[in-house]
């Protein structure tokens, strides 16, 4: 195996060997599951926390709106919480990315394709877990259509890859200036209050409702709710809105995904 | 294991395994800047314009004092660290054994680390028995193998981590200063598994203090001083040099 290391990239030459590729599959696994035993820590419950955590959240909610007596379904904001942490954890992990190029293998280099690989596993397990509880819940409490539970769990697996997308995209500058995972921080938090999150589109009106058809956030948690034949706007809302964000997430994921090598590379002599 | 055609330079032989040429290293320190409101880098440079070619079998003693810029070479050698300038061309698996940690986890016990890593450095399932039994018997810390790593001592995981990587068969291995682990007892298995170790490995780079392992295993020597190269020469000349300017300052 030969390595040509430049200012440019690190690259290996030449075709890789079967065992080159077992070795990457079994770096992605050990990756993997790092990652995973991470997240678990000591926990007793392990990774139930993440089929949990999406539960208890909404059930708090639907608790303070009980309080409030407003009148929301509980469809609804199973839906919208679930899908809107999914967002926001998928960004705040794609704007950690970069912290740890190793993969947790101190003694060696890691190819670039196993940490995209352990990335893109990850990221599809963590998407599924974090809307599966949720989905079952819909399914045997609430009665939900089969076409909307599969059309929840396909939209939970895109909006976490979408967001991913755009913090990985956000990487580099939140490296430069640390300050700005303060600013996303807040304005997630002033996005989950104010975006459709917590109640549906139908209930807001004005520059609120102007302002909602502006956010990609807005036609992927409305869609979910149309197929679950929740109370949804998604058929009142500018498709062609809705595919210029999905075009605009689809490149900033393959761009995130892309860059990864040479954003990498150039990191390793930043301090 | 070797470069082919790369007879060009006079230097470079059909054996070289290390080719590195017109090499440099910046480091980019982020700075605070009144005049940039999102702040600005600061470079420093450190290695500057090294052409070093290393054969096939060599093994390389790395001198020079504190900030010189050895850990910073071995890093790049093994493609973790990226240059500002020049190439760097190697042939065949380079592990890089600095300090004694090749990505433990914690919450697992010493075997089940052993395993799982043993799986991502490459070890066959075949061997995967054998490569325990030797980890397990050089650590020789009894039934704490089977506990979580978490309530290790830092002797305890060093000998591990050390048994681990020293288990390993790389093609280029680069040491870093590495036998700082353990009590006397231990360093003295240490100092006797590496040189197993180095004798498996096809060719070796190590950054030391300690001259005297520098001159009783290295063929040749390397003195760098402020990121470039003072001496290239054979392990004793190189030695003697680097003790002159040591002293001399």
């Amino acid at each position: 195996m030969e390595r040509v290391i430049t200012s440019e990239f690190c690259k290996e030459v030449g075709e890789l060997s079967p065992e080159a590729l077992k070795l990457d599959r079994n770096r992605m696994k050990f990756i993997l599951k790092k990652k995973f035993r991470n997240l678990s820590g000591r926990k007793r419950l392990g990774l139930v926390w993440m089929i949990l955590d999406p539960i208890v959240v909404s059930l708090v909610y639907l608790f303070v709106f009980s309080v409030l007596s407003a009148r929301t379904s509980i469809v609804t904001i199973f839906v919208g919480i679930t899908l809107f942490r999914l967002t926001q954890n998928s960004l705040k992990i794609g704007m950690n990315s970069i912290k740890d190029f190793t993969g947790g293998l101190k003694a060696e280099r890691v190819r670039t394709r196993v940490l995209i690989g352990s990335m893109i596993r990850y990221r599809t397990i963590d998407n599924f877990l974090q809307s599966f509880g949720v989905a079952l819940i819909l399914l045997i409490v609430f009665d939900a259509p089969l076409i909307g539970i599969i059309s929840f769990l396909i939209i939970s697996q895109l909006i976490g890859f979408l967001s991913e997308g755009v913090g990985m995209n956000l990487a580099p500058l939140a490296k430069k200036v640390p300050d700005l995972i303060n600013v996303v921080n807040y304005v997630l938090m002033t996005l989950f209050f104010a975006s459709p999150a917590l109640y549906p589109l139908s209930a807001t009106e004005g520059i609120h409702y102007k302002l909602n058809e502006l956010h990609p956030f807005t036609y992927f948690v409305e869609t979910a709710r149309y197929f679950l034949n929740e109370e949804s706007e998604i058929l009142n809302l500018d498709y062609r809105l809705f595919g210029f964000f999905i075009f605009i997430l689809v490149f900033s994921i393959i761009r995130g995904y892309s860059i990864i090598d040479k954003l990498r590379w150039r990191m390793t002599t930043w301090s | 294991m070797v470069l082919e055609n790369s007879e060009a330079d006079g230097k470079i032989t059909k054996s070289t395994v290390i080719q590195i040429s017109d090499f440099c290293v910046n480091y980019h320190m982020f700075k605070r800047s009144r005049k940039k409101p999102l702040g600005e880098f600061e470079e420093f440079n450190a290695l500057k314009k090294l052409d070093i070619n290393i054969n096939d079998g060599e093994i390389v003693a790395l001198l020079g004092r504190n900030g010189a810029g050895k850990s910073t070479l071995l890093r790049c050698i093994a493609g973790l660290l990226r240059p500002s300038e020049g190439k760097l061309v190697t042939k065949g698996r380079v592990i890089l054994l600095a300090g004694a940690d090749p990505g433990f986890i914690t919450q697992l016990t010493g075997r089940q680390n052993v395993i799982e890593l043993a799986l991502a450095y490459g070890i066959s399932e075949n061997e995967l028995s054998d490569f325990i039994k030797s980890i397990e018997d050089f650590a020789d810390i009894g039934e704490a193998f089977d506990r979580k790593l978490s309530g290790y001592s830092t002797g305890m995981r060093g000998k591990v981590g050390f048994g681990f990587i020293t288990a390993l068969k790389p093609d280029i291995l680069l040491m870093d200063e590495t036998l700082g682990v353990g009590d006397r007892e231990f360093r003295k298995k240490a100092s006797k598994r590496l040189k197993e170790f180095i004798k498996r490995s096809g060719t070796v780079i190590i950054s030391t203090h300690s001259l005297g392992l520098a001159r009783e295993i290295c063929t040749r020597g390397i003195v760098l001083d402020k990121g470039g190269i003072v001496i290239d020469s054979n392990a004793d000349e190189a030695i003697s040099h680097y003790i002159n300017m040591t002293e001399k300052s």
